[in-house]
Protein backbone atom coordinates (compact mmCIF):
# COMPACT_ATOMS: atom_id res chain seq x y z
CA UNK A 1 0.00 0.00 0.00
CA UNK A 2 1.17 3.71 -0.61
CA UNK A 3 0.59 6.28 2.22
CA UNK A 4 1.30 9.27 4.22
CA UNK A 5 1.11 9.75 8.14
CA UNK A 6 2.85 13.10 8.36
CA UNK A 7 3.08 16.22 10.47
CA UNK A 8 5.10 19.26 8.85
CA UNK A 9 3.56 22.29 10.50
CA UNK A 10 1.35 23.58 9.18
CA UNK A 11 0.06 20.29 7.59
CA UNK A 12 -1.18 17.51 9.30
CA UNK A 13 -2.48 14.94 7.57
CA UNK A 14 -3.20 10.86 7.24
CA UNK A 15 -3.54 9.92 3.53
CA UNK A 16 -3.93 6.48 2.27
CA UNK A 17 -3.86 6.28 -1.54
CA UNK A 18 -5.11 3.53 -3.36
CA UNK A 19 -4.17 2.62 -7.16
CA UNK A 20 -5.99 5.26 -9.69
CA UNK A 21 -6.33 9.01 -9.44
CA UNK A 22 -6.29 10.82 -6.50
CA UNK A 23 -7.68 14.43 -6.91
CA UNK A 24 -6.11 16.68 -4.43
CA UNK A 25 -7.96 20.13 -4.09
CA UNK A 26 -7.61 23.15 -2.24
CA UNK A 27 -7.54 26.76 -1.91
CA UNK A 28 -3.69 28.62 -2.74
CA UNK A 29 -1.47 28.38 0.17
CA UNK A 30 -3.26 25.00 1.71
CA UNK A 31 -0.17 23.22 1.63
CA UNK A 32 -0.48 20.95 -1.74
CA UNK A 33 2.74 21.49 -3.30
CA UNK A 34 4.33 21.50 -0.02
CA UNK A 35 2.68 17.83 0.74
CA UNK A 36 4.29 16.58 -2.64
CA UNK A 37 7.41 17.90 -1.51
CA UNK A 38 7.33 15.94 1.50
CA UNK A 39 5.94 12.87 -0.49
CA UNK A 40 9.14 12.65 -2.87
CA UNK A 41 11.62 13.77 -0.34
CA UNK A 42 12.38 17.10 -1.59
CA UNK A 43 11.43 18.52 2.22
CA UNK A 44 11.44 16.54 5.64
CA UNK A 45 8.10 16.46 7.77
CA UNK A 46 8.68 16.69 11.77
CA UNK A 47 7.25 13.20 12.39
CA UNK A 48 5.10 10.50 10.79
CA UNK A 49 5.41 8.00 8.27
CA UNK A 50 5.37 7.57 4.56
CA UNK A 51 5.18 4.04 2.64
CA UNK A 52 5.31 3.65 -0.80
CA UNK A 53 4.28 0.58 -2.29
CA UNK A 54 4.50 -1.56 1.17
CA UNK A 55 8.58 0.25 1.17
CA UNK A 56 9.06 2.79 4.39
CA UNK A 57 10.54 6.00 2.76
CA UNK A 58 10.35 8.10 5.74
CA UNK A 59 9.57 7.33 8.77
CA UNK A 60 10.24 9.45 11.97
CA UNK A 61 11.12 7.29 15.17
CA UNK A 62 13.57 5.27 13.46
CA UNK A 63 15.02 7.71 11.35
CA UNK A 64 14.65 6.32 7.69
CA UNK A 65 14.11 9.41 5.46
CA UNK A 66 15.34 7.87 1.73
CA UNK A 67 16.77 11.00 -0.81
CA UNK A 68 14.40 11.42 -3.32
CA UNK A 69 15.96 9.07 -5.88
CA UNK A 70 15.49 6.15 -3.71
CA UNK A 71 11.70 6.71 -3.19
CA UNK A 72 10.27 5.41 -6.55
CA UNK A 73 8.49 8.51 -6.26
CA UNK A 74 8.20 10.92 -9.17
CA UNK A 75 7.28 14.53 -9.10
CA UNK A 76 6.03 16.38 -11.80
CA UNK A 77 5.85 19.66 -10.44
CA UNK A 78 4.54 22.69 -10.91
CA UNK A 79 6.96 24.40 -13.26
CA UNK A 80 8.11 22.61 -16.62
CA UNK A 81 10.80 20.29 -15.76
CA UNK A 82 11.66 18.69 -19.68
CA UNK A 83 15.75 18.99 -19.84
CA UNK A 84 15.72 22.04 -22.49
CA UNK A 85 19.07 20.64 -23.67
CA UNK A 86 17.30 17.39 -25.28
CA UNK A 87 14.96 16.22 -27.77
CA UNK A 88 11.72 14.50 -26.43
CA UNK A 89 13.16 11.08 -27.27
CA UNK A 90 16.45 12.20 -25.56
CA UNK A 91 14.00 12.91 -22.25
CA UNK A 92 12.36 9.62 -22.49
CA UNK A 93 15.67 7.93 -22.83
CA UNK A 94 17.62 9.66 -19.89
CA UNK A 95 14.66 8.29 -17.72
CA UNK A 96 14.95 4.98 -19.23
CA UNK A 97 18.91 4.47 -18.72
CA UNK A 98 18.54 1.41 -16.37
CA UNK A 99 17.38 -0.76 -19.01
CA UNK A 100 19.99 -2.27 -21.40
CA UNK A 101 19.52 -0.59 -25.54
CA UNK A 102 17.52 -2.95 -27.02
CA UNK A 103 14.71 -3.13 -24.31
CA UNK A 104 15.06 1.25 -23.64
CA UNK A 105 14.38 1.47 -26.82
CA UNK A 106 11.34 -0.31 -27.19
CA UNK A 107 9.63 0.85 -23.91
CA UNK A 108 10.53 4.26 -25.21
CA UNK A 109 8.62 3.75 -28.39
CA UNK A 110 5.90 2.33 -26.51
CA UNK A 111 5.54 4.98 -24.39
CA UNK A 112 5.60 7.52 -27.24
CA UNK A 113 2.65 5.15 -28.67
CA UNK A 114 0.26 5.21 -25.78
CA UNK A 115 1.13 9.23 -24.71
CA UNK A 116 0.50 10.17 -28.89
CA UNK A 117 3.40 11.39 -28.90
CA UNK A 118 5.04 9.97 -32.15
CA UNK A 119 5.07 13.23 -34.16
CA UNK A 120 7.08 14.97 -31.79
CA UNK A 121 9.95 12.54 -31.04
CA UNK A 122 13.38 14.70 -32.94
CA UNK A 123 11.80 18.32 -31.26
CA UNK A 124 13.15 20.23 -28.43
CA UNK A 125 10.37 20.89 -25.70
CA UNK A 126 10.48 24.51 -26.19
CA UNK A 127 8.54 23.68 -29.43
CA UNK A 128 5.43 22.14 -28.04
CA UNK A 129 2.19 22.92 -26.52
CA UNK A 130 2.19 22.71 -22.79
CA UNK A 131 -0.58 20.50 -23.15
CA UNK A 132 1.80 17.94 -24.94
CA UNK A 133 4.95 18.86 -22.50
CA UNK A 134 3.29 17.48 -19.49
CA UNK A 135 2.04 14.55 -21.53
CA UNK A 136 6.10 14.03 -22.31
CA UNK A 137 6.44 14.40 -18.47
CA UNK A 138 4.27 12.33 -17.35
CA UNK A 139 5.59 9.69 -19.90
CA UNK A 140 9.07 10.19 -18.47
CA UNK A 141 8.24 9.80 -15.15
CA UNK A 142 6.53 6.23 -15.98
CA UNK A 143 9.61 5.28 -18.18
CA UNK A 144 11.67 5.47 -14.62
CA UNK A 145 9.58 2.77 -12.86
CA UNK A 146 7.97 4.81 -10.16
CA UNK A 147 5.77 3.34 -8.03
CA UNK A 148 3.84 6.63 -7.40
CA UNK A 149 2.73 9.67 -9.46
CA UNK A 150 2.45 12.95 -8.19
CA UNK A 151 1.20 15.85 -10.36
CA UNK A 152 1.50 19.49 -9.11
CA UNK A 153 -1.03 21.76 -10.33
CA UNK A 154 -0.74 22.05 -14.10
CA UNK A 155 -3.23 24.26 -16.00
CA UNK A 156 -3.12 21.59 -19.04
CA UNK A 157 -3.61 18.48 -17.42
CA UNK A 158 -6.85 17.48 -19.12
CA UNK A 159 -9.18 14.25 -19.38
CA UNK A 160 -7.45 12.96 -22.20
CA UNK A 161 -4.13 12.90 -20.27
CA UNK A 162 -5.47 10.88 -17.03
CA UNK A 163 -7.20 8.59 -19.21
CA UNK A 164 -4.29 7.77 -20.86
CA UNK A 165 -2.25 7.29 -17.58
CA UNK A 166 -5.11 5.14 -15.91
CA UNK A 167 -4.30 2.69 -19.15
CA UNK A 168 -0.45 2.54 -18.92
CA UNK A 169 -0.10 3.19 -15.00
CA UNK A 170 -1.69 0.34 -12.65
CA UNK A 171 -0.26 2.48 -9.18
CA UNK A 172 -1.65 5.60 -6.78
CA UNK A 173 -1.75 9.02 -9.01
CA UNK A 174 -1.97 12.25 -6.52
CA UNK A 175 -2.94 14.66 -8.94
CA UNK A 176 -3.33 18.75 -7.48
CA UNK A 177 -5.85 20.64 -9.38
CA UNK A 178 -8.86 22.83 -8.63
CA UNK A 179 -10.80 21.97 -11.71
CA UNK A 180 -13.65 20.22 -10.35
CA UNK A 181 -15.47 19.15 -13.24
CA UNK A 182 -12.22 17.01 -14.28
CA UNK A 183 -12.21 15.67 -10.60
CA UNK A 184 -15.35 14.40 -11.72
CA UNK A 185 -15.25 13.15 -14.54
CA UNK A 186 -11.82 11.60 -14.07
CA UNK A 187 -10.57 11.01 -10.51
CA UNK A 188 -11.09 8.20 -8.46
CA UNK A 189 -10.62 9.83 -5.32
CA UNK A 190 -10.98 13.25 -4.15
CA UNK A 191 -9.36 15.07 -1.25
CA UNK A 192 -10.19 18.01 0.10
CA UNK A 193 -7.48 20.04 1.61
CA UNK A 194 -7.49 23.64 3.51
CA UNK A 195 -4.69 25.03 6.11
CA UNK A 196 -2.99 21.39 5.86
CA UNK A 197 -5.05 19.14 7.18
CA UNK A 198 -7.81 17.18 4.69
CA UNK A 199 -11.40 18.02 5.53
CA UNK A 200 -13.06 15.49 3.68
CA UNK A 201 -11.46 12.77 1.31
CA UNK A 202 -13.77 9.71 -0.41
CA UNK A 203 -14.95 8.54 -3.78
CA UNK A 204 -15.04 11.66 -6.29
CA UNK A 205 -18.26 11.75 -7.27
CA UNK A 206 -19.50 12.08 -3.56
CA UNK A 207 -16.85 14.29 -1.97
CA UNK A 208 -18.44 16.71 -4.66
CA UNK A 209 -22.20 16.01 -4.32
CA UNK A 210 -22.38 15.72 -0.62
CA UNK A 211 -19.70 18.34 1.25
CA UNK A 212 -19.87 17.76 4.58
CA UNK A 213 -18.67 20.46 6.09
CA UNK A 214 -18.64 24.37 5.23
CA UNK A 215 -15.33 24.37 4.08
CA UNK A 216 -15.81 21.67 2.33
CA UNK A 217 -18.97 23.46 0.91
CA UNK A 218 -16.80 26.18 -0.48
CA UNK A 219 -13.74 24.51 -2.05
CA UNK A 220 -16.66 22.31 -4.10
CA UNK A 221 -18.07 25.76 -5.17
CA UNK A 222 -21.20 25.60 -3.37
CA UNK A 223 -22.03 29.46 -4.42
CA UNK A 224 -24.64 30.57 -2.09
CA UNK A 225 -23.86 29.91 1.75
CA UNK A 226 -25.97 31.61 4.04
CA UNK A 227 -25.89 31.68 8.40
CA UNK A 228 -29.63 30.14 9.16
CA UNK A 229 -31.04 29.23 12.94
CA UNK A 230 -33.43 26.52 13.29
CA UNK A 231 -36.57 27.51 14.26
CA UNK A 232 -38.85 24.79 14.61
CA UNK A 233 -37.90 20.56 13.81
CA UNK A 234 -40.65 18.36 12.43
CA UNK A 235 -39.64 14.79 12.83
CA UNK A 236 -43.21 13.25 12.31
CA UNK A 237 -43.06 14.96 9.01
CA UNK A 238 -38.85 15.28 7.98
CA UNK A 239 -39.21 19.00 8.17
CA UNK A 240 -37.40 21.64 9.58
CA UNK A 241 -37.57 25.37 9.45
CA UNK A 242 -34.81 27.90 9.44
CA UNK A 243 -34.69 31.51 9.46
CA UNK A 244 -32.21 32.77 7.61
CA UNK A 245 -31.53 36.97 7.20
CA UNK A 246 -34.69 38.21 4.41
CA UNK A 247 -35.99 34.62 4.59
CA UNK A 248 -37.61 31.77 5.74
CA UNK A 249 -36.64 27.83 4.39
CA UNK A 250 -38.13 24.85 4.51
CA UNK A 251 -36.06 22.00 4.55
CA UNK A 252 -35.87 18.33 5.86
CA UNK A 253 -35.56 17.36 9.29
CA UNK A 254 -31.88 17.56 10.53
CA UNK A 255 -30.71 14.87 12.84
CA UNK A 256 -29.15 15.46 15.92
CA UNK A 257 -29.78 19.39 15.93
CA UNK A 258 -32.03 21.29 18.09
CA UNK A 259 -34.42 24.19 17.65
CA UNK A 260 -31.97 27.40 17.55
CA UNK A 261 -28.88 25.89 16.74
CA UNK A 262 -27.30 28.44 14.38
CA UNK A 263 -26.20 26.17 10.71
CA UNK A 264 -25.07 27.45 7.63
CA UNK A 265 -27.07 26.65 4.60
CA UNK A 266 -25.41 26.02 1.08
CA UNK A 267 -27.45 25.71 -2.24
CA UNK A 268 -25.46 25.52 -5.87
CA UNK A 269 -25.82 28.34 -8.06
CA UNK A 270 -27.32 25.94 -11.07
CA UNK A 271 -29.97 24.85 -8.61
CA UNK A 272 -31.55 28.01 -7.70
CA UNK A 273 -34.82 29.00 -9.96
CA UNK A 274 -35.45 32.77 -11.10
CA UNK A 275 -38.52 34.05 -11.15
CA UNK A 276 -40.17 37.16 -12.60
CA UNK A 277 -42.48 39.32 -10.24
CA UNK A 278 -43.50 40.60 -7.40
CA UNK A 279 -44.48 38.72 -4.77
CA UNK A 280 -44.24 38.59 -0.58
CA UNK A 281 -41.62 36.51 0.97
CA UNK A 282 -42.51 33.14 1.06
CA UNK A 283 -41.22 29.67 2.43
CA UNK A 284 -38.29 29.30 0.21
CA UNK A 285 -38.77 32.32 -2.39
CA UNK A 286 -37.36 35.59 -1.54
CA UNK A 287 -37.59 38.65 -3.18
CA UNK A 288 -34.39 39.85 -4.98
CA UNK A 289 -32.43 42.66 -6.44
CA UNK A 290 -30.64 41.78 -9.44
CA UNK A 291 -27.18 43.56 -9.17
CA UNK A 292 -24.95 41.72 -12.14
CA UNK A 293 -25.41 39.37 -14.84
CA UNK A 294 -22.06 38.02 -16.28
CA UNK A 295 -22.79 36.28 -19.54
CA UNK A 296 -20.68 33.36 -20.66
CA UNK A 297 -20.81 31.32 -23.74
CA UNK A 298 -23.10 28.85 -22.25
CA UNK A 299 -24.63 30.61 -18.95
CA UNK A 300 -25.50 33.37 -17.16
CA UNK A 301 -24.24 34.49 -13.75
CA UNK A 302 -26.37 36.39 -12.27
CA UNK A 303 -26.16 38.32 -9.16
CA UNK A 304 -28.83 39.20 -6.51
CA UNK A 305 -28.85 41.38 -3.40
CA UNK A 306 -28.20 39.19 -0.30
CA UNK A 307 -25.50 37.46 -1.95
CA UNK A 308 -27.23 35.38 -3.65
CA UNK A 309 -26.24 33.44 -6.79
CA UNK A 310 -27.93 31.96 -9.65
CA UNK A 311 -26.70 30.25 -12.91
CA UNK A 312 -29.40 30.03 -15.74
CA UNK A 313 -28.97 29.14 -19.29
CA UNK A 314 -28.76 31.75 -21.83
CA UNK A 315 -32.25 31.00 -23.19
CA UNK A 316 -33.60 31.47 -19.80
CA UNK A 317 -32.07 34.80 -19.42
CA UNK A 318 -32.90 36.05 -22.59
CA UNK A 319 -36.63 35.70 -21.82
CA UNK A 320 -36.52 37.30 -18.24
CA UNK A 321 -33.98 39.86 -18.63
CA UNK A 322 -36.38 42.76 -18.90
CA UNK A 323 -37.88 41.73 -15.53
CA UNK A 324 -38.21 44.72 -13.15
CA UNK A 325 -38.98 42.77 -10.70
CA UNK A 326 -37.02 39.21 -9.60
CA UNK A 327 -37.06 36.69 -6.92
CA UNK A 328 -35.30 33.45 -6.50
CA UNK A 329 -37.11 29.86 -5.21
CA UNK A 330 -34.63 27.55 -3.22
CA UNK A 331 -35.65 23.91 -3.80
CA UNK A 332 -36.08 21.61 -1.05
CA UNK A 333 -34.66 18.89 -2.76
CA UNK A 334 -31.33 21.14 -3.55
CA UNK A 335 -30.70 22.41 0.50
CA UNK A 336 -27.77 21.51 1.85
CA UNK A 337 -27.32 21.75 5.63
CA UNK A 338 -23.72 22.43 7.58
CA UNK B 1 64.55 46.05 -32.76
CA UNK B 2 62.63 42.67 -31.52
CA UNK B 3 59.68 42.97 -29.43
CA UNK B 4 59.79 41.17 -26.25
CA UNK B 5 56.95 39.28 -26.01
CA UNK B 6 57.60 37.48 -22.41
CA UNK B 7 56.02 39.69 -19.98
CA UNK B 8 52.86 38.91 -22.04
CA UNK B 9 53.27 34.92 -22.00
CA UNK B 10 54.39 35.33 -18.26
CA UNK B 11 50.90 37.73 -17.53
CA UNK B 12 49.14 34.87 -19.57
CA UNK B 13 51.23 32.00 -17.17
CA UNK B 14 50.07 33.22 -14.08
CA UNK B 15 46.14 34.18 -15.54
CA UNK B 16 45.72 30.22 -16.43
CA UNK B 17 48.11 28.68 -13.94
CA UNK B 18 45.65 30.37 -11.21
CA UNK B 19 42.28 29.57 -13.11
CA UNK B 20 43.43 26.25 -13.84
CA UNK B 21 43.98 25.70 -10.00
CA UNK B 22 40.86 27.19 -8.90
CA UNK B 23 38.58 25.02 -11.74
CA UNK B 24 38.12 22.10 -9.58
CA UNK B 25 38.05 23.54 -6.13
CA UNK B 26 35.78 26.07 -7.26
CA UNK B 27 33.11 23.64 -9.33
CA UNK B 28 33.31 21.58 -6.04
CA UNK B 29 32.75 24.61 -3.42
CA UNK B 30 30.05 25.65 -5.91
CA UNK B 31 28.39 22.08 -5.49
CA UNK B 32 28.52 21.86 -1.71
CA UNK B 33 26.99 25.31 -2.27
CA UNK B 34 23.96 24.03 -4.36
CA UNK B 35 23.07 20.81 -2.68
CA UNK B 36 23.80 21.78 1.26
CA UNK B 37 22.08 24.71 2.11
CA UNK B 38 23.14 24.36 6.06
CA UNK B 39 26.84 25.30 5.16
CA UNK B 40 25.49 28.20 2.72
CA UNK B 41 25.85 31.41 4.56
CA UNK B 42 29.29 30.46 5.74
CA UNK B 43 30.32 29.62 2.76
CA UNK B 44 28.76 32.08 0.79
CA UNK B 45 30.36 35.19 3.53
CA UNK B 46 33.87 33.20 3.26
CA UNK B 47 34.50 33.34 -0.51
CA UNK B 48 32.84 37.12 -0.35
CA UNK B 49 35.80 38.05 2.09
CA UNK B 50 38.40 36.19 -0.03
CA UNK B 51 36.45 38.54 -3.61
CA UNK B 52 37.32 41.55 -1.39
CA UNK B 53 40.50 40.64 -0.54
CA UNK B 54 43.49 41.43 -3.18
CA UNK B 55 45.05 38.08 -2.66
CA UNK B 56 48.02 38.21 -5.69
CA UNK B 57 49.19 41.99 -4.37
CA UNK B 58 48.88 41.20 -0.12
CA UNK B 59 51.26 37.80 -0.62
CA UNK B 60 53.34 40.32 -3.39
CA UNK B 61 53.97 42.53 -0.52
CA UNK B 62 54.37 39.99 2.32
CA UNK B 63 56.43 38.02 0.78
CA UNK B 64 58.64 40.43 -1.91
CA UNK B 65 61.43 38.80 -1.25
CA UNK B 66 60.84 34.96 -2.04
CA UNK B 67 58.43 36.57 -5.18
CA UNK B 68 58.25 34.63 -8.03
CA UNK B 69 55.67 33.13 -11.05
CA UNK B 70 54.79 30.19 -8.96
CA UNK B 71 53.89 31.99 -5.99
CA UNK B 72 52.14 34.42 -7.87
CA UNK B 73 50.05 31.22 -9.61
CA UNK B 74 49.73 30.04 -6.13
CA UNK B 75 48.18 32.90 -5.19
CA UNK B 76 46.60 33.53 -8.13
CA UNK B 77 44.39 30.15 -7.46
CA UNK B 78 42.71 32.06 -4.25
CA UNK B 79 42.03 35.37 -6.32
CA UNK B 80 40.14 33.50 -8.98
CA UNK B 81 38.93 30.74 -6.38
CA UNK B 82 35.94 33.14 -5.61
CA UNK B 83 35.03 34.13 -9.20
CA UNK B 84 34.93 30.48 -10.65
CA UNK B 85 32.36 29.31 -7.07
CA UNK B 86 29.66 31.83 -7.34
CA UNK B 87 29.64 31.97 -10.75
CA UNK B 88 29.22 27.97 -11.22
CA UNK B 89 26.98 28.38 -7.89
CA UNK B 90 24.69 30.82 -9.56
CA UNK B 91 24.65 29.04 -12.78
CA UNK B 92 23.49 25.95 -10.80
CA UNK B 93 21.35 27.07 -8.25
CA UNK B 94 18.50 28.33 -11.32
CA UNK B 95 18.87 24.81 -12.80
CA UNK B 96 18.42 22.66 -9.50
CA UNK B 97 14.91 23.02 -8.82
CA UNK B 98 13.25 22.33 -12.44
CA UNK B 99 15.75 20.38 -13.81
CA UNK B 100 18.03 18.54 -11.45
CA UNK B 101 15.50 18.24 -8.80
CA UNK B 102 13.31 16.25 -11.86
CA UNK B 103 15.77 14.07 -12.66
CA UNK B 104 16.34 13.61 -9.19
CA UNK B 105 12.79 12.04 -8.21
CA UNK B 106 13.27 9.92 -12.05
CA UNK B 107 15.80 8.15 -9.39
CA UNK B 108 19.24 9.32 -11.36
CA UNK B 109 22.13 9.55 -9.14
CA UNK B 110 24.24 13.08 -8.65
CA UNK B 111 26.88 11.99 -10.66
CA UNK B 112 24.43 11.07 -13.69
CA UNK B 113 22.57 14.34 -13.21
CA UNK B 114 25.95 16.69 -13.32
CA UNK B 115 26.80 15.24 -16.27
CA UNK B 116 23.81 14.98 -18.35
CA UNK B 117 21.87 17.57 -16.80
CA UNK B 118 23.95 20.38 -15.25
CA UNK B 119 26.87 20.72 -17.55
CA UNK B 120 25.23 21.05 -20.70
CA UNK B 121 22.78 23.35 -19.35
CA UNK B 122 25.22 25.52 -17.78
CA UNK B 123 28.42 25.53 -19.30
CA UNK B 124 28.22 28.45 -21.34
CA UNK B 125 27.66 30.46 -17.70
CA UNK B 126 30.97 28.50 -16.11
CA UNK B 127 32.77 29.71 -19.37
CA UNK B 128 31.67 32.87 -18.55
CA UNK B 129 32.80 33.08 -15.09
CA UNK B 130 36.04 31.42 -15.97
CA UNK B 131 36.68 33.97 -18.09
CA UNK B 132 36.13 36.38 -15.23
CA UNK B 133 37.99 34.58 -13.22
CA UNK B 134 41.21 34.76 -15.33
CA UNK B 135 41.19 38.29 -15.87
CA UNK B 136 41.05 39.28 -12.31
CA UNK B 137 44.25 37.10 -11.84
CA UNK B 138 45.49 38.92 -15.19
CA UNK B 139 44.56 42.78 -13.39
CA UNK B 140 46.47 41.82 -10.13
CA UNK B 141 49.14 40.38 -11.02
CA UNK B 142 49.78 43.35 -13.84
CA UNK B 143 49.56 45.98 -10.81
CA UNK B 144 51.87 43.86 -8.89
CA UNK B 145 54.17 44.35 -11.87
CA UNK B 146 53.55 48.11 -11.86
CA UNK B 147 54.75 48.42 -8.18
Amino acid sequence: MTSARLTAPPLDLELPLPAGITALCGPPGAGKTRLLELIAGFAAPASGRILIDDAIVYDAPSRVDLPPRRRHCALVASRDSLFPHMTVRQNLMFAAGRWARLERHKRVADMLERFELTAALEVRPRELTPAQRLRIEVARALLAETSLLLIDARPSVEEGLLRILRDAFPGPVLLVTSDLDLCYSAADQLVLFAAGRILQQGPARQVIEHPESLEAARLTGIANLFPATIATLDPGRNQSRLACEGFTLSGPYLKGRLNGDSVHVGIRAEDVRVHAGEMEADTNYAPVRLLRAIESTRSVRLEFSGGITAVVSREQFARQKENRTWQVEFPVAALRVF
Amino acid sequence: MPTDWSPLWLSLRVAALGTAGALLPGLWLAHLLTTRPATRRVLLTLLSLLLATPVLILVFLLRRAAWNWQLASAAGILTALPLVARGAFSAWQALDRPYAAAARSLGNSETRIFLRVLLPLSWRALLASIALASLRVLVEWNLVRAL
